[in-house]
């Protein structure tokens, strides 16, 4: 039971990761907590059922499309909606509040209320030990920790990446060095939007694709990077790594709740000590 | 000549006297608002929305049948809806707005449990009738001194009669997991079903409540499996955390039969969430509403949910439809919109009819006042990812 427990744990912490990792980009280049979030992930959810079922595109081409398209709005959204506002965090947050219900009512309007489903191409179980998991389960961790290092890679090893940690550590320097602020900020959230996408397809072909589903995203996705650390992409790891075997393991051994109740208690114990979170920095 | 203005002056009469009586009848029929409130946003709306259209659609058939008359005077109803949102504070604004601002003094809705109780003091208070659509039967939804509230039906009232057929068709099985979301609604229909299990020689080897929204049950299913039970009884939910629970136990190994004494909202979406291949050997206390075993009036409701919204019926438009027919039937009994006497007809009321047959009114017994509708409820099962109609249980 403990090892079924641990392998749950991990599936739900890839997911938590694969939500985390697009906020936390966001937040480290654009200085905003995107509260929107959510309902991009819903939306790469459900573009993902739209060209899966309606427009019968294998599920692999469909996940790339799927976060092409939501990238892409997520660079208009950084346009019009996000960059008049930037450095000021107050009046970006309501931004934000008011994209999740102008998303959240156009998904109701276009598809309505009712809850969908789309199968996933890995439809297999794979049992060894007595510790069964499905394939489309192990693909959610395969592709969280497959996007970890690719972000790795692209921060590292490319120019564009050293130009986000350059704007992530002083904006204002970052500028004077030459650095196109705009042009990185449509990047960061280019990425962050098509991150979200891609975990909305695969938590959507999981479970269900429904116009609600982004609010547990957000929930677990701000609830990760306070505890990994704002702005930090290892920290969005160790955060989404812990939350999730927390919730995998402990209601096993106690309830759900009680898996909540230490969650949450070991971020707040966390803030106490070190208020930036395990491997953050504070934001102005 | 004379032809031609003679017709010219027949024609206009004929004009005049159909206005005058388009006028007349316009003159005459009142308007009577009734309020409705559901789940239209939030994680209990992807099984609930249904119950929205289900009083609409209720209301252009009782519309275009005249309406409701009271002492002869005719009303058409109008239907003011309202988003609960899904939670507490949600339906305590939809109500307040409803009493208040829009003056309704009769609602339908809503169906979640702890939603209702929320809103109960608002309406109780202000004696405005109200029919929830349907209940689970913790006590305090429904207790001696709720004047004003009423119900479809109470699922804790048809546990025993599910138990009894479950013990029937499967008498092999010694072993239960119980489960049920966490809240009010949840956890009267655990408790209940723990008794009744015990009651019917099960051992109840495993019960839990899952908070509202859950979407992984891996980790609570891998506890339960852990104890080997031969069956699950999924409790009170929806359909898509109906669909959850039996994806996820099918691919942890479970194959035994799963059921729930309980209506999902949309029983078709449970094969398309959970997958064909996971839905079998499972029944609900939910309908096959395209089953030719269905009354006439179903077919009539079909109609006109799908002339209306362009879609199926649902079990849950149904209870949406149901929840205002009822309410109708008890102000046309009463012959009068006072809700106060409206509600002391209704409570005596012995034969009330309903999409699935004729219903009386009950709950003396189990909440001490007669404010629920005891109806047959059919029963349907999951077979190869098919919906069958089983039969109508009355408790």
């Amino acid at each position: 039971m403990i090892t079924q427990s641990i392998l749950n744990g991990l599936v739900l912490g890839g997911i938590y990761i694969l939500v985390a990792l697009g906020l936390t980009l966001i937040l480290s280049i654009m200085g905003i907590v995107q509260l929107a979030h959510g309902e991009v992930y819903m939306l790469g959810a459900y573009a993902m059922y739209y060209l899966c079922v309606h427009a019968g595109l294998n599920f692999l081409l469909a996940i790339l499309i799927s976060a092409f398209l939501v990238g892409g709005l997520g660079v208009l959204l950084e346009k019009y909606f996000f960059r008049p506002f930037r450095g000021k965090m107050e009046r970006a947050l309501i931004i934000s509040i008011g994209l999740i219900l102008l998303l959240q009512n156009a998904v109701l309007v276009i598809a309505g209320g009712t809850p969908r489903a789309f199968a996933s191409p890995f439809s297999g179980m794979i049992s060894v030990l007595g510790v069964t998991l499905s394939l489309e389960r192990l693909i959610v961790i395969s592709v969280a920790f497959g996007l970890v290092l690719v972000l790795f890679f692209l921060i590292k090893m490319t120019k564009v990446g050293q130009a986000m940690v350059a704007i992530s550590q002083d904006r204002e320097v970052a500028a004077l060095q030459g650095i196109n602020i705009d042009r990185i900020s449509s990047i960061a959230m280019f990425l962050g939007c098509a991150f979200a996408a891609v975990s909305g397809a695969l938590v959507g072909a999981l479970f269900s694709v429904s116009p609600f589903m982004g609010g547990f995203a957000l929930m677990k996705g701000i609830a990760v990077i306070i505890l990994g650390g704002m702005g930090s992409i290892l920290g969005a790891v160790l955060g989404g790594l812990l939350l999730g075997l927390i919730d995998g393991v402990v209601p096993v051994y106690s309830t759900t709740h009680m898996a909540g109740l230490i969650g949450f208690g070991f971020i707040i114990l966390i803030l106490l000590f070190k208020p930036q979170g395990m491997l953050g920095r504070e934001f102005e | 000549m004379n032809k031609i203005k003679l017709g010219f002056f027949v024609v206009l009469g004929f004009m005049f006297v159909i206005t005058v009586s388009q006028n007349t009848y316009a003159q005459e029929a009142k308007t009577l608002k009734i309020g409705a409130v559901f789940a239209l946003t939030g994680p209990a709306a992807a099984g609930i929305k249904d119950c929205m259209d289900g009083v609409q659609a209720a209301a252009d058939w009782i519309n275009k049948k005249g309406g409701i008359t009271v002492k002869g005077q005719q009303y058409l109803i109008e239907v003011v809806p309202e988003d609960n949102k899904s939670a507490p504070d949600g339906i305590v604004a939809a109500a307040n707005k409803l009493v208040y601002k829009d003056e309704v003094k009769f609602i339908v809705g809503p169906v979640v449990p702890g939603l209702s109780m929320a809103m109960t003091p608002i309406t109780e208070k202000a004696k405005v009738l109200r029919c929830k659509v349907n209940g689970t039967g913790n006590k305090a939804e429904m207790k001696p001194g709720m004047l004003y509230t009423f119900s479809t039906f109470m699922e804790i009232q048809y546990v025993r009669s599910v138990y009894d057929y479950f013990v029937k068709s499967y008498p092999n099985a010694k072993k239960i997991a119980i489960t049920g979301p966490d809240e009010p609604g949840g956890q009267a229909m655990v408790a209940v079903a723990k008794k009744e299990a015990e009651a019917h020689g099960l051992k109840v080897v495993f019960s839990e409540l899952y908070p509202f929204g859950t979407q992984d049950f891996y980790p609570m299913l891998t506890k339960a499996m852990a104890q080997k039970p031969d069956v699950f009884d999924l409790g009170v939910g929806i359909a898509p955390w109906y669909a959850g629970i039996i994806k996820q136990a099918r691919e942890l190994g479970f194959t035994g039969p799963m059921f729930a004494p309980s209506a999902t909202g949309n029983i078709y979406l449970i094969p398309m969430l959970a997958g064909k291949d996971f839905s079998y050997d499972i029944f609900f206390l939910d309908a096959d509403l395209k089953s030719p075993k269905m009354p006439s009036i179903v077919k009539e409701a079909r109609q006109q949910v799908s002339n209306k919204f362009g879609v199926d019926l649902t079990f849950g438009h149904g209870a949406g439809w149901e929840s205002l027919w009822c309410l109708v039937q008890a102000i046309e009994a009463a012959q009068s919109l006072d809700t106060i006497k409206v509600a002391k007809v209704w409570e005596k009321m012995k034969s009330i009819e309903t999409l699935y047959g004729e219903g009386t009114m009950s709950g003396l017994k189990d909440f001490g006042i007669n404010h629920v509708v005891l109806k047959p409820r059919p029963l349907s099962r999951l077979e190869k990812g098919e919906i069958e109609f089983i039969k109508f249980i009355s408790p």
